[in-house]
C-alpha cells in the first residue's frame, strides 16, 4: 500500500474557501482547528453554517489537541481520481471533542489498525502551500 | 396512527413495467422510460388518458417525458436523483391519490448511467468543499462510506468475510433464476467471489452494485378504480419513512441507520397490521452488500449484530424463511435505485416469477436503508 508521501497519492488539492480556510491555515502552522459553537459550546467539523444542536450561527475557530480514536478506515483500490496512486488508505477519526474528521493514518502497521485505537494528530507538508492534518496511532 | 391506518390498502399498484437492463448506448434515459411506461400501461389495462399524475425520477427531463407520452396531468413530481427516493415517491403518491390530487399516477424511473459510464466517486462526484469534508484525504465514492461503516460493524460484531459473501452469492443465485437479470447467465462460487478485486477494502467487486441502463414504471390508483385492472391489484398496506442525517456525509453515523430504520418500520408494520412473521419476502436496497445486515436489524428481523448469523443456511434464499431480493437485487439483477425492488414485490405477489417465485407469497416488503429510510408493505 502506498504511504502518505509528498505527492499525497496524486490526489487533487482541497477546495479552500472562506468557510474552511482557517482549518487549512491552521494546519500550515501545525495547529488542528475546528469550529466551536458560541451558543452551546459544541465542537463541529466540517464548518457548516449553523450548529445542529442549538442552531446558533455564531461559532469561532478553536485549536484542539488532536487526540481521539480511530473510527474506521478503508483502502481505496480503484483510482477514482485520475492518476491517483492506489491502493491508499483513508480513515476517519473521532476527536475527543466529538467531531469526526477525515484523515490518513501514517506510520501504521496493518495489524495495529483497529476501530477504537487511540490516535493523535501529526502534520504532513504536501507542498509549500498545503499541509494535511494526518494521524498516527498512539502506542 | 388512525389517519395512517385509514390509508392502508386504499391504493393499489395496478401496472408494472420494466425496460431491458444492460447498456443501450443508442437510447437515452427518456427513451428507456418510454419503454417502461408502455409496458406498465399494457400490464395494467389502464388507458393513457386515465393517467393524470406523473412522477419522473432520475431521468433529466420530466417535461420531455410528459410531452412524448402525450400526458395531461394535474399532479407532477420530479424528485432529486439520489438513491433513497423510490419509497418516498410511492408514499407520496398514496397520499396524493387519497387526497384526490390525482386518480391514477405513473411513476417512472429511468437512467442511462451504464452507457454514460457514470462513476459514483472522483471528480464527477465532487459536491464542493462544504459537502466533501473528507475528500482532501482521498475519501471519495459512495462505496468508501459503506466500506468504512462495514469495517466498524464487523469490528463490533465479529462478522467474518464469508458471512458478507453470502449476500452476494445469494443474490447471484437469484439472478441465475431470473432471465431479465444482467447476471442471469453468470454463476458465482465463493472462490469466484474471493478472486474478484477489492474496490474499497473491505468490500470486493461483488459486494458492489451493477451500474447499468434501464427503467421501471409503476402505475398506482385508488382501490375503487383498481377493480378494472387487467391483473390482480397489489395494495399498499403500510409504509414508513424517517430522516436522520448526519453532518459529515456518512449518512448513517454510528448506529448504521438502526434507529431510523426501526422508526420507519414500526410505523409500517403498525399501519399494515402485520408483523415480521407475516412477511413472505423482502426486497431490500442493496447498492452495497452490508446494507442488508443494517436493514435486517433496523427492520427488526433480528437484533443488532445478529444479521450475519441470521442469513446463514439459505435462510434468505428462495425457499428459505425470508427470501431477500429474489430478482437478484442491485448486486446481480439491475441497479435502478430501488425501483426494481418495488417491481419484484408486485410480480411476486401476483405469482409471475417463474423459477424464482416465492411460494404462496401474499405480503412483500420493500426497504431502503436511507437516507431517507423508507419501507413499504405490499399486500394482495
Amino acid at each position: 500500500m502506498n504511504d502518505v508521501n509528498a505527492s499525497h497519492y496524486n490526489l487533487p488539492p482541497p477546495q479552500i474557501t472562506d468557510q474552511n480556510r482557517p482549518f487549512w491555515d491552521g494546519a500550515k502552522q501545525n495547529r488542528l482547528m475546528v469550529l466551536r459553537c458560541e451558543g452551546c459550546g459544541r465542537h463541529r467539523f466540517p464548518p457548516v453554517p449553523c450548529c445542529k444542536r442549538c442552531l446558533s450561527t455564531h461559532a469561532s475557530w478553536t485549536e484542539v489537541p488532536g487526540r481521539g480514536t480511530l473510527w474506521s478506515w478503508a483502502v481505496i483500490h480503484r483510482p477514482y481520481f485520475p492518476g491517483a496512486l492506489v491502493p491508499y488508505q483513508v480513515a476517519i477519526v473521532e476527536l475527543d471533542e466529538g467531531p469526526l474528521l477525515g484523515t490518513n493514518i501514517i506510520n501504521a502497521r496493518d495489524e495495529n489498525m483497529r476501530v477504537g485505537a487511540p490516535v493523535r494528530v501529526a502534520f504532513k507538508q504536501i507542498e509549500n502551500d498545503l499541509t494535511l492534518p494526518v494521524f498516527e496511532l498512539v502506542d | 396512527m388512525d389517519r395512517l391506518k385509514s390509508l392502508s390498502r386504499k391504493v393499489a399498484v395496478v401496472g408494472v413495467g420494466t425496460s431491458a437492463y444492460g447498456k443501450f448506448p443508442d437510447k437515452d434515459a427518456t427513451a428507456l422510460g418510454v419503454d417502461a411506461f408502455l409496458a406498465a400501461l399494457d400490464d395494467s389495462g389502464v388507458s393513457r388518458d386515465q393517467i393524470d399524475g406523473l412522477v419522473v425520477h432520475r431521468a433529466p427531463h420530466i417535461q420531455r417525458m410528459s410531452e412524448m407520452l402525450g400526458l395531461r396531468t394535474r399532479y407532477m413530481s420530479h424528485p432529486a436523483g439520489w438513491g433513497a427516493q423510490s419509497g418516498v415517491e410511492v408514499i407520496q403518491a398514496v397520499a396524493a391519490l387519497e387526497a384526490g390530487l390525482a386518480n391514477c399516477i405513473a411513476l417512472i424511473y429511468a437512467d442511462d448511467g451504464g452507457s454514460r459510464n457514470h462513476v459514483y466517486g472522483g471528480p464527477s462526484f465532487r459536491k464542493g468543499p462544504m459537502q466533501d469534508p473528507f475528500e482532501p484525504w482521498g475519501y471519495t465514492a459512495a462505496v468508501t462510506r459503506l466500506a468504512m461503516l462495514y469495517r466498524r460493524y464487523s469490528h463490533f460484531y465479529g462478522t467474518k468475510p464469508e458471512q458478507l459473501a453470502e449476500i452476494a452469492l445469494t443474490f447471484r443465485h437469484h439472478a441465475n433464476l431470473n432471465p431479465a437479470a444482467i447476471m442471469h447467465s453468470k454463476t458465482m462460487t465463493l472462490d469466484d467471489y474471493w478472486a474478484a478485486p477489492w474496490i474499497v477494502e473491505p468490500l470486493r467487486r461483488n459486494d458492489c452494485c451493477l451500474v447499468n441502463d434501464g427503467a421501471v414504471c409503476l402505475i398506482l390508483t385508488r382501490k375503487d378504480r383498481a377493480a378494472d385492472a387487467k391483473k390482480k391489484p397489489v395494495y399498499i398496506a403500510g409504509f414508513g419513512e424517517f430522516e436522520d442525517f448526519e453532518e459529515h456525509d456518512l449518512l448513517w453515523g454510528p448506529d448504521f441507520g438502526f434507529s431510523g430504520t426501526q422508526r420507519a418500520a414500526k410505523q409500517a408494520y403498525e399501519m399494515a397490521d402485520v408483523s415480521h412473521g407475516d412477511i413472505d419476502l423482502l426486497c431490500a436496497y442493496d447498492h452495497f452488500a452490508p446494507t442488508i445486515f443494517f436493514q435486517l436489524e433496523g427492520l427488526g428481523f433480528c437484533k443488532q449484530g445478529e444479521a450475519p448469523d441470521f442469513i446463514a443456511g439459505g435462510r434468505i434464499r428462495v425457499g428459505g424463511d425470508l427470501p431477500i431480493n429474489p430478482h437478484g437485487g442491485h448486486l446481480s439483477e439491475s441497479y435502478l435505485l430501488g425501483w426494481t425492488h418495488h417491481a419484484e414485490c408486485i410480480r411476486q405477489l401476483r405469482g409471475e416469477c417463474g423459477a424464482r417465485q416465492v411460494k404462496d407469497a401474499e405480503i412483500a416488503q420493500y426497504s431502503n436503508p436511507g437516507v431517507p429510510m423508507s419501507t413499504i408493505i405490499y399486500s394482495v
